[in-house]
């Protein structure tokens, strides 16, 4: 800013071409420096700077690759054991050793693995699904429609899931993945639903929308083309932060006694049949429970880097 | 306000009154009946005389009139099945009183350690306290609680020595449960201080205090504490809550006589009258602390007291 | 030396005005993940007692950061005052006050007037006790003497009732209501300096006529300058006394409201004055509006920043930024216009 100092009164002279106007057409040229982001890429480009959330997205991909591999090409049956080989410590033979009766704990550890992660993303996803459908509708309708929708989800979460889960179990007469998901689903789609409506509440009124509204666009449009990329984001941040819910639910529940039946077992399952003896055999319950915690541990961190990366009001 | 509160309780009865129906059809209408699994142990003439006991030999609708009766007149849940006669209303108030005073205990642990972590997080944004809280805070989160308990007896009892493994009677019985159980609480109340006191901080009327020439101390105990903890109370209705629920196995792994120690052994031993009771009182317990948090939320924001408040 | 003469010469007719703030090339920068935003790039002003200075520019020009540099209220980090900028107040440098003067700097010097009255108010605390709070920090009111006090101030503001606002929480005021609670605030010390941050922007018209109004009258009664920075030039045209126009960061022009409105140099301060409605225009024309938009100002300019959306741009406004020119006492712009080799043109604004 050295020039400042100078006055222009008496300036070095400059050459007259130097003089010579901009066409106005050519003033523009120099715009677009930075080149336009989508929202998409835009966040995608925050994601990758997350680096816990990239690490934790790599680990789950293991994981679920694991879980859909080990049971298939592992030697051991899960359900069969050797009752000479019980409680066995980790050999060549048994990764993780046997347990109570018997069974490969590796191979168990995956195949509880699927029962937990399938009601961990089956649950999120109905949850998503069921939720926005609702929230839409509870928010399009509005008025005394609308009313009425948000009292029916204030009466259903006030009810314990666990009634639920324990009536349903009770009604079906059986406790299978299915009747897991039902009960566990159940009053899980409550708090989508009300994001799902705010959200739209809250986009309904803002000048986008109501541009394309008195532009005569129809409703349809409105909803595939404005409503619903601006609600995606808080839906995929939702189900990211459903699912360790729904894996941590079904792992209480089966600690209870009530998850899923033997002799398929889950994450939860197997830490409560090792939790009576786990002062002897600490490592049988430690397994299933890094299990959880590492699955809960990289959705919760990516779920917090999808939030940051797709929170639009975090843009800069 | 008073409009508002009685609509509330009206509003919570109504639900109260649906929840329990539903309940109770549902569990009648199981095919078989709840003393199928007994029924096969025992003579026909006893067998008979329970029917005769638990109502079970009159129509549905009649059953529920009968306990709807007992209910609302006495205040009795009826008898479990399991353990013919004891009564369920009294085990309950009974039982609750010990979940309720460790419960208690580590509510308040977990509200104090955890508000405190999050505010010391958030003033030390991106350094290490920030980091180890928010360490904290993730090992509360994903560490499924009866992991933590297992440790904890592990380090404690087994190698340690320091504190008794199971009971009750002590306080230092109360110990390793309330650690158990305030961990949860410490987690979400870090978690959510912090980002409660960052987003304060970020408001305009903080920049307004310090052109007012307000030091760090003032802005932080006039204008960010007040404004950072309200939306926390909110929070307390979910978390007593999820204290209840963590009772269930943390009784159980701890052998304290509590309420959630009787709830996990009617689960077990599907003693379905108990589990009936137990679930409609803590559906109830629920309500009412939303309720009261609700209220009281009500009260101590000054936006809410004065102005009507929209649902 | 020339400073002087001027002051002599306003001697004869009125009492010597006391300078109270001096900046000098106040260049602030903004570290970003994306890099260096150069919000400030270089701002002088002086401002006298009792005199009205008004930043005048678009949105993101930089002159709600100067105004917070200057009060120190800007977060370091992200921001960062640059070295070699000065910041004077009465022969003090602000830039290197201690934590304890800039307390008392903070209020007893210079006051602080926001946009939004809803958000800048604390929704959980009492007006009265917004008030008091900055008596209690600044003066050694007892706390009877600092509710009279508070109380007074409501007053002062226009405010009916003010024992009832007194009680009150900002939510139960109306807007306009508000911004006088936020003006009480600023006032409560009497600080020398008051800087009003588009002040009226979020109010209805009417509101933000009596807004200004209450303005002027404490700023006659109490002998304070005020900073009033604004993106509208007709709020400025009846208040300020200095006019100091700027876009991305840096001075266009500056000069007393009269030079601005009457003699405008800068093809931008033109392009601002076109963009106001008057209705005494002659014949029916279309309202000036400048297309474009300001430049990036994480790129490095080279040139004069407004070259892309100037009609006059010419060859060497992209390489080189002009130097000042003076146009009589205090008006000064930067344009290569200005430059004794360059063509002349019409100006198609003032008299």
């Amino acid at each position: 800013m050295a020039e400042k100092v100078a006055s222009m009164q008496n300036a070095a002279p400059v050459s007259p071409e130097k003089f010579a106007r901009i066409p106005q057409e050519d003033k523009s040229a120099d715009f677009m420096a930075r080149p336009k982001i989508t929202y998409w890429s835009d966040a995608w480009r925050r994601f990758k700077q997350n680096k816990l959330a990239l690490v934790s997205m790599a680990i789950l991909l293991v994981i679920v690759l694991m879980v859909i591999i080990v049971p298939i090409v592992s030697p051991h049956d899960f359900s069969k054991g050797n009752f000479r080989n019980k409680h066995a410590a980790a050999s060549a033979e048994h990764w993780f050793g046997t347990d109570q009766l018997g069974r490969d704990i590796f191979t168990r550890i995956f195949v509880g693995g699927r029962v937990s992660i399938a009601i961990g993303l089956v649950g999120a996803l109905i949850s998503a699904v069921v939720g926005t459908i609702y929230g839409a509708i509870s928010a399009f309708a509005g008025g005394r429609v609308d009313n009425l929708m948000m009292r029916i989800i204030e009466i259903l979460g006030s009810i314990p899931y666990l009634l639920l889960v324990i009536l349903i179990q009770v009604y079906f007469q059986e406790r299978s993945l299915g009747t897991m998901i039902l009960a566990l689903t159940i009053t899980g789609w409550l708090g989508s639903a009300r994001m799902v409506r705010g959200q739209l509440l809250s986009l309904k009124n803002q000048d986008f929308v109501l541009a394309a509204r008195t532009l005569g666009v129809s409703s349809w449009k409105t909803i595939t083309r404005h409503l619903i990329p601006n609600t995606l984001n808080i839906i995929i941040i939702q189900i990211t932060f459903d699912i360790p819910g729904y894996i941590f639910s079904e792992a209480f529940l089966s600690y209870l006694g009530i998850g899923i039946e033997s002799p398929m077992t889950s994450w939860g399952a197997m830490a409560s049949a090792a939790q009576q003896k786990f002062l002897f055999y600490p490592m049988e319950l430690f397994y299933p429970s890094l299990m959880i915690a590492l699955t809960m541990l990289t959705f919760v961190l990516m779920g917090d880097g999808l939030r940051d990366a797709l929170d639009p009001r975090l843009r800069e | 306000m008073l409009q508002y509160s009685l609509k509330r309780i009206l509003m919570m009865l109504l639900t109260l009154f649906i929840v329990i129906t539903v309940t109770f059809f549902m569990m009648h209408s199981i095919p078989g009946d709840p003393l199928a699994n007994m029924a096969k142990k025992l003579p026909e003439a006893t067998l008979k005389n329970y029917y005769a006991k638990y109502g079970l030999d009159k129509p549905v609708p009649e059953q529920y009139k009968i306990f709807m009766k007992n209910l609302i007149v006495e205040g009795d849940l009826g008898e479990s099945i399991a353990y013919p006669g004891r009564s369920i209303s009294r085990t309950i108030s009974e039982t609750a009183p010990v979940s309720a005073q460790w419960g208690f205990v580590s509510l308040i642990i977990g509200l104090v350690i955890g508000i405190a972590l999050g505010m010391i997080a958030a003033l030390n944004r991106n350094s290490w306290p920030d980091y180890l809280v928010s360490f904290i805070a993730m090992l509360g989160v994903c560490l499924p609680v009866f992991t933590l308990a297992a440790l904890l007896q592990l380090v404690f009892t087994l190698k340690l020595g320091w504190l008794p493994s199971s009971g009750w009677g002590t306080p230092a019985h109360f110990a390793l449960p309330v650690m158990a159980s305030a961990l949860g609480t410490v987690a979400t109340y870090a978690r959510y201080t912090r980002s409660n006191v960052l987003e304060v901080l970020n408001q305009d009327y903080i920049l307004t205090a310090e052109a007012k020439g307000v030091s760090r101390g003032g802005i932080l105990t006039k204008h960010v504490m007040r404004n950072a903890m309200l939306p926390l109370v909110t929070m307390l209705g979910p978390r007593i809550a999820a204290i209840f629920t963590g009772s269930f196995l943390l009784e159980k792994m701890f052998s304290i006589p509590g309420l959630g120690f009787y709830f996990y052994n009617s689960v077990t031993s599907r003693d379905y009258t108990m589990i009936i009771g137990t679930t409609v009182f803590y559906a109830a317990l629920f309500m009412v602390a939303n309720l009261v948090v609700d209220l009281l939320y009500g009260l101590i924001d000054p936006r809410i007291r004065v102005g009507k408040r929209g649902l | 030396m020339e400073k002087q003469a001027t002051m002599t010469e306003e001697n004869k007719t009125q009492v010597p005005a006391e300078r109270v703030l001096t900046v000098e090339n106040l260049r602030v920068s903004f570290h970003t993940y994306a890099g260096e935003v150069k919000a400030v790039r270089g701002v002088d002003f002086k401002l006298d007692a009792g005199e009205t200075l008004a930043f005048v520019g678009e949105s993101g020009c930089g002159k709600t950061v100067t105004a917070k540099a200057v009060m120190r209220l800007l977060p370091v980090p992200p921001a960062e005052i640059l070295p070699g900028s000065v910041v004077n107040y009465k022969g003090e440098d602000v830039l290197s006050m201690d934590k304890k003067r800039l307390r008392r700097y903070k209020g007893e010097d210079i006051g602080m007037i926001f946009q939004d009255a809803m958000t800048s108010l604390n929704p959980t605390m009492t007006c009265g006790k917004q008030i008091m709070e900055s008596l209690k920090i600044h003066t050694d009111l007892d706390a009877e003497g600092r509710k009279a006090r508070a109380i007074e101030l409501l007053d002062a503001v226009e405010i009916p009732e003010p024992e009832k606002r007194f009680k009150q929480y900002p939510h139960e005021l109306s807007g306009g209501m508000r911004q006088r609670v936020m003006i009480a605030i600023a006032l409560a010390c009497e600080p020398t300096i008051m800087i009003a941050d588009e002040p009226t922007t979020a109010l209805d018209v009417t509101i933000q006529a009596q807004i200004m109004k209450l303005l002027k009258e404490l700023q006659l009664k109490e002998h304070t300058s005020i900073i009033l920075v604004t993106h509208d030039l007709g709020v400025v045209a009846n208040f300020a006394d200095r006019i100091q126009v700027m876009y991305a960061g840096q001075v266009m022009e500056t000069g007393s409201t009269e030079d601005i409105f009457k003699n405008p140099q800068h093809p931008y301060t033109w392009a601002l004055l076109r963009s106001i409605p008057r209705l005494d225009s002659k014949e029916k024309e279309d309202l000036y509006s400048l297309g474009g938009t300001p430049p990036d100002l994480i790129l490095p300019l080279a040139g004069c920043p407004f070259t892309d959306r100037c009609d006059y741009a010419m060859q060497i406004c992209k390489e080189a930024m002009p130097a000042k020119t003076e146009h009589g006492d205090h008006h000064c712009s930067y344009c290569w216009l200005h430059h004794p080799d360059a063509p002349k043109v019409e100006r198609p604004v003032g008299d």
